[in-house]
């Protein structure tokens, strides 16, 4: 699936189903990007220290894109919104696509700096993709760690209604259902934003339940167990009967895990169910209503009716999941083949727009 | 243990994994064997799909089974695991949990698996 595909010449864009992409990047080619959006005092303090994260891998050779999607001026694939627009966007008759900076902001151990990055973050999301390109929403990004300054960047944009969803990292410090981030889903809830979760960005913590793997390989089979350690935290803390209207989108973290994820929490939690007396409904009924999940890298069972098999397991929730390219990473999906040619149309319509539309109100 | 090379430096070795589950399985595998697929000049040593030393060096126990509300589910979780040797019975007794092997996953299957998976399996897997 991440074979890149020449478009056919004859297959002109109108006659093209239309897409809406729900993991689009927007490179910054060096942290001088966001130069014009920092004051003074931080471009001093980047160029004399620079960004300074916790320890341990967050995107190692992930950054290695695709050399086809590179720019003529040779900055980084993805940097430039014009060559975006040609490689991608219009060939591929992209309705709409959210934005998902992957950049050193929401993950600084100087907490000022961070919340000054995130701010020049969306500063730049602002000037250099939604204002030149309307088909364009974005993915805040907020200091996660430091609630109160995500809640003022979040109040900061709020009107803006072209940001439709709050970034995390895959691995926030503590587990997303923890307390310390409940006035960031308030304020999501209050001003009708999702929250999402992007596959492998960290901010300590190991990708594995059991420590630090060798390998990069072992980081990207990994994303699926980090966000169920999410989601089980999101649902069993109770954030969804706090904030009944919010929605977790999960990307990048694959998706044949909820079936099996929720008959374990139900079987779990009628035996425990006294610990969490907060919780006024199943498990798996808080993940068929909250959880939406992106389909790149998409997944590919051992046996092509398997997949059937999945989709048949979700039931009603296959309303949930929504098309990804993760454009223009080096394991992004052509949509193509992003799906198995014999799903029936009705599902791949969904999967590829009405969802999207309907989650993002598009 | 696989992407380490655990498998090739051991062939020998099995191992027992107790109490997991077993219905998360066939998603891991799909995921493990398309990165290999991917990254395996990363992991030269993994010689063969990550998903063939799993049927191959792991053995499972059923409880909790984590069993859906609709058996037919349980059966394509089995179906999709691609082997018919890596399920044991257990009992974990004396704990308790959520779902009764016989009711929730034996009874439905044919009797040869459901043989495998009581007896056969565990006899062969700890040599007795």
């Amino acid at each position: 699936m991440a074979i890149s595909a020449p478009v056919r010449e004859e297959r002109a864009t109108r006659t093209r189903r239309a897409l809406i992409d729900c993991d689009f990047h927007n490179e910054l080619d060096s942290i001088k990007d966001l130069y014009p959006y920092l004051s003074q005092r931080w471009r001093d303090h980047i160029d004399a220290f620079g960004t300074r994260g916790p320890g341990g891998s967050y995107y190692p050779r992930f950054m290695d894109h695709r050399e086809d999607a590179r720019p003529p001026s040779g900055r980084r694939s993805g940097s430039e919104v014009a060559h975006s627009r040609k490689d991608f966007l219009d060939p591929y008759n992209v309705a709409h696509a959210t934005l998902i900076p992957l950049t050193p902001a929401g993950r600084q151990m100087n907490g000022d700096l961070d919340a000054a990055l995130a701010t020049a973050v969306n500063d730049w999301q602002i000037a250099d993709w939604l204002d030149p390109e309307p088909r364009l929403r974005a993915s805040m990004i907020v200091p996660v760690e430091d609630a109160p300054a995500a809640v003022a960047e979040i109040e900061r944009r709020a009107n803006d209604k072209r940001f439709v969803q709050v970034q995390f990292p895959g691995r926030p410090h503590e587990p997303m259902g923890r307390r310390k981030y409940w006035p960031i889903y308030e304020a999501c809830a209050k001003h009708g934003l999702h929250v999402m979760s992007h596959a492998f960005g960290g901010n300590g913590n190991p990708i594995t339940g059991t420590g630090w793997p060798s390998f990069y390989l072992e980081d990207h089979v990994g994303p699926a167990q980090a966000m169920q350690a999410n989601v089980i935290s999101m649902v069993a803390e109770g954030v969804f009967d706090r904030f009944p209207t919010l929605k977790l989108v999960s990307v990048e973290n694959g998706f044949g895990w909820v079936p099996s994820l929720m008959w374990r929490m139900d079987n779990a939690w009628t035996l425990l169910r006294s610990e969490v007396p907060h919780l006024q409904h199943a498990p798996s009924e808080y993940i068929r209503q909250h959880l939406y999940l992106t389909t790149q890298p998409v997944e590919e069972p051992h046996k092509p009716h398997f997949f059937s098999q999945m989709l048949e397991q979700f039931g009603d929730m296959v309303s949930h999941i929504l098309f990804a390219s993760d454009y223009p990473h080096w394991d992004s999906d052509n949509p193509d083949m992003a799906l198995p040619s014999f799903l029936p149309e009705k599902t791949k319509q969904m999967i590829y727009f009405d969802n999207a539309k309907a989650l993002f109100g598009l | 243990m696989v992407s380490e090379g655990v498998f090739d430096q051991f062939p020998t070795l099995r191992v027992a994994l107790l109490e997991s589950g077993f219905t998360w399985i066939p998603a891991h595998m799909w995921r493990f064997d398309k990165e290999w697929r991917n990254l395996r000049r990363l992991v030269p040593w993994v010689r063969q799909a990550p998903s063939e030393y799993i049927r191959q060096h792991f053995k499972v126990s059923i409880q909790p089974i984590d069993a859906p509300d609709d058996p037919k589910a349980l059966l394509q979780v089995i179906e999709q695991l691609g082997s018919d040797e890596m399920l044991m019975y257990a009992s974990d007794y004396p704990h308790v949990h959520a779902n009764d092997p016989e009711q929730s996953l034996l009874q439905h299957l044919p009797d040869a698996l459901a043989h495998k998976i009581r007896h056969t399996n565990a006899q062969e897997f700890y040599k007795v």
